[in-house]
């Protein structure tokens, strides 16, 4: 490759990587956490009913009681199985006549919109993910950071492609720090390239489908696409109500036929875990019953039944679906991890850290190759970014370090811990960039490194005094989901400690003209020597 | 730079749209059975088709080429609309 085209590479991968840096570094953080969702779902919601027996032939009886109300909804109605998810309430969804999406629990006594709940810690965590928290537009938001984050994935491979495989396993510590950044950042780089090209484009997808669908749908495809996509994606045939009156299988007996279908298609397990009724209550009534299956690339699987009398109608599943089926699966799966075990998810959450370590060292790049050697104030650019990694970077760590603290003490105030989330996340992160902004970067990388490594060791240290008899009962039980998030949570408190401690020592003994430095007056009296020399 | 950046940008995005629309068109037998396989493909082949704008020696050759590129795949797909099945 020409020395140009390289030059031009790197523009490209400097620019993508600062537009798309601080999203990725927050997604990937926030969705390495997101690997134990259901583990910090337990650990949220300590007092949360263990599912009762009856749940699901409740859940019978409302769906029923929601058609008779609202007529709209036997076109096509919804509902959770409850599987061991504590805050998975069982609830129904369907489609009112003005296009707007309800949904009922089953301790609800009227219906709301579906989209203003109330979010817990793990499925706000989880949002943190995907749309930064950003109502509406935040997940376009993340489909366009996606494709950034992929051209700068291609052009970060082709400037590093030359000396890619003489340097892969270098790490050379030493006087020149811009090159360990820079070894450590190609090393990740390279060695997690897979999982990074899968996360580009499964984002970029998972976020953008729909956008997508309609762009092809109006330009390619004269409008069949939508009802096409719909066969793509779903198990169910199509089918057209008869009228007249029906009695409806339950969700339960549904799910178990479903199952016994799925294993006898040769599928190893299938946890059902949402269904939805089509054409309720009336003759030539179907049902699709979505499940999960291990050991397989996508885990998701469906099967249609007749809602009536309990009729296989179609079978989509692990080792029986179309290429279509099989892909669409397969984009969740490599996405959430979920093609694995437990060892899967915590190489999934190790490469999620590694990746927001990756975008960090990038912006700790841009503003180590632009720094001034001679002197003590650095260019406006300089600090802009520092100022920037440090409050968004750090600032998110300790924000979210703060949220499963606000969940923690929530019940204290007599509040929800549901209602404290999202406002103690975005308050902390306010106040961390704030922080920076006044305390210089250098110092107040140290400050929120030492608070997001208390706030850590806090969560777990806390939890396990206070819900203590919790804790004990779930040892006793053999379930470690509560036991290994307090475990964790003091393992990267540490972590962030070290990180702490490591930046101090650079700001009181590193290279006195940097942005990093807390030593200015050592900085200014450099320079002038420098300058007489 | 910044005139290959949106070249790329702008004229990448309808092209890898065409690119992807026309190979599920002609896809033999069934093009319903390719859709989404063919869609997993559109996002890299538009990355693609960004980077290697860069490779263009001015802003000028890049519009230019990737302006030929779009009437040649949107012809195609034209085509393949008239002549044949699709969903």
């Amino acid at each position: 490759m020409k020395a140009a085209t390289i030059r031009t590479f790197t523009t490209v991968h400097t620019w993508t990587g600062l537009l798309a840096g601080f999203a990725l570094f927050i997604a990937f953080y926030a969705g390495a956490l997101t690997m134990f969702h259901e583990e910090i779902d337990t650990w949220a919601l300590p007092e949360a009913e263990v599912a009762r027996a009856d749940t699901m032939d409740r859940a019978h009886l409302m769906l029923a009681d929601i058609v008779a109300k609202h007529p709209a909804a036997a076109e096509q109605i919804g509902v959770v199985y409850p599987a061991d998810h504590p805050s998975h309430e069982v609830a129904a969804y369907w489609m009112e006549k003005n296009g707007d999406w309800k949904t009922q629990a089953l301790d609800d006594s009227a219906p709301h919109d579906s989209e203003d709940h109330e979010h817990g810690l793990a499925d706000f965590v989880y949002e943190l993910h995907y749309d930064l928290g950003i109502p509406v537009v935040g997940i376009y938001l993340m489909g366009i950071v996606s494709v950034i984050y992929g051209l700068a994935l291609l052009t970060g491979l082709l400037i590093h492609l030359p000396n890619l495989v003489r340097e892969l396993f270098a790490l050379r510590p030493g006087h020149n720090l811009k090159r360990l950044w820079q070894d450590a950042h190609n090393v990740i780089g390279i060695l997690s390239l897979p999982f990074h090209i899968v996360f580009a484009i499964t984002g970029a997808l998972l976020c953008l489908t729909l956008v997508m669908l309609v762009a092809f749908n109006t330009v390619a495809f004269d409008g069949k696409l939508m009802t096409a996509f719909e066969r793509m994606t779903s198990a169910l045939p199509e089918t057209h109500g008869k009228g007249g009156t029906a009695q409806m299988l339950s969700p339960a007996e549904l799910g178990a036929r479903a199952r016994q279908a799925a294993l006898a298609a040769g599928a190893s397990t299938f946890e059902p875990d949402y269904m939805r009724y089509v054409h309720y209550g009336q003759q030539g009534a179907t049902a699709e019953v979505r499940g999960t299956s291990t050991k397989t690339l996508g885990e998701y699987g469906a099967v249609a039944l007749d809602a009536i009398d309990g009729r296989v109608l179609n079978v989509q599943l692990t080792g029986t679906r179309d290429a279509n089926h099989a892909t669409y699966s397969a984009i969740f799966g490599l996405h959430f991890g979920t093609f694995g075990g437990l060892s899967l998810r915590w190489l999934y959450f190790l490469l999620g850290l590694a990746g927001a370590f990756l975008f960090y060292s990038g912006n700790l790049l841009y503003i180590e190759t632009r720094r001034k050697r001679r002197s003590a104030e650095q260019p406006m650019k300089v600090r802009a970014m520092a100022t920037a990694t440090v409050g968004v970077c750090i600032g998110s760590c300790f924000a979210i370090s703060m949220t499963f603290l606000g969940n923690l003490f929530a019940p204290f105030f007599d509040l929800e811990p549901t209602a404290v989330v999202q406002p103690v996340c975005f308050t902390a992160f306010a106040a961390a960039i704030l922080w920076t902004v006044w305390r210089r970067p250098a110092r107040a990388a140290v400050d929120l490194l030492f608070a997001t490594a208390v706030a850590s060791v806090a969560v777990g240290v806390l939890d396990a005094t206070i819900h203590a008899d919790r804790l004990m009962r779930t040892l006793a039980e053999g379930r470690y989901a509560v036991l290994g998030l307090d475990v964790v949570a003091i393992a990267m408190g540490v972590g962030f400690a070290w990180l702490g401690v490591a930046t101090r020592r650079r700001a009181v003994e590193g290279d006195p003209c940097s942005v990093w430095s807390s030593r200015r007056a050592v900085a200014k009296e450099a320079q002038r020597e420098l300058q007489e020399a | 730079m910044l005139a290959r950046t949106f070249a790329g940008i702008l004229l990448g995005l309808p092209l890898s749209m065409a690119i992807v629309s026309v190979a599920i068109w002609v896809w033999p037998h069934s093009s319903e059975s390719v859709v989404i396989p063919m869609m997993v493909v559109f996002f890299p082949l538009w990355i693609g088709i960004m980077a290697a704008t860069f490779l263009f020696r001015s802003g000028m050759r890049a519009w230019a080429w990737l302006a030929v590129a779009n009437v040649a795949a949107f012809g195609a797909l034209f085509v393949a609309k008239h002549t044949l099945p699709g969903l």
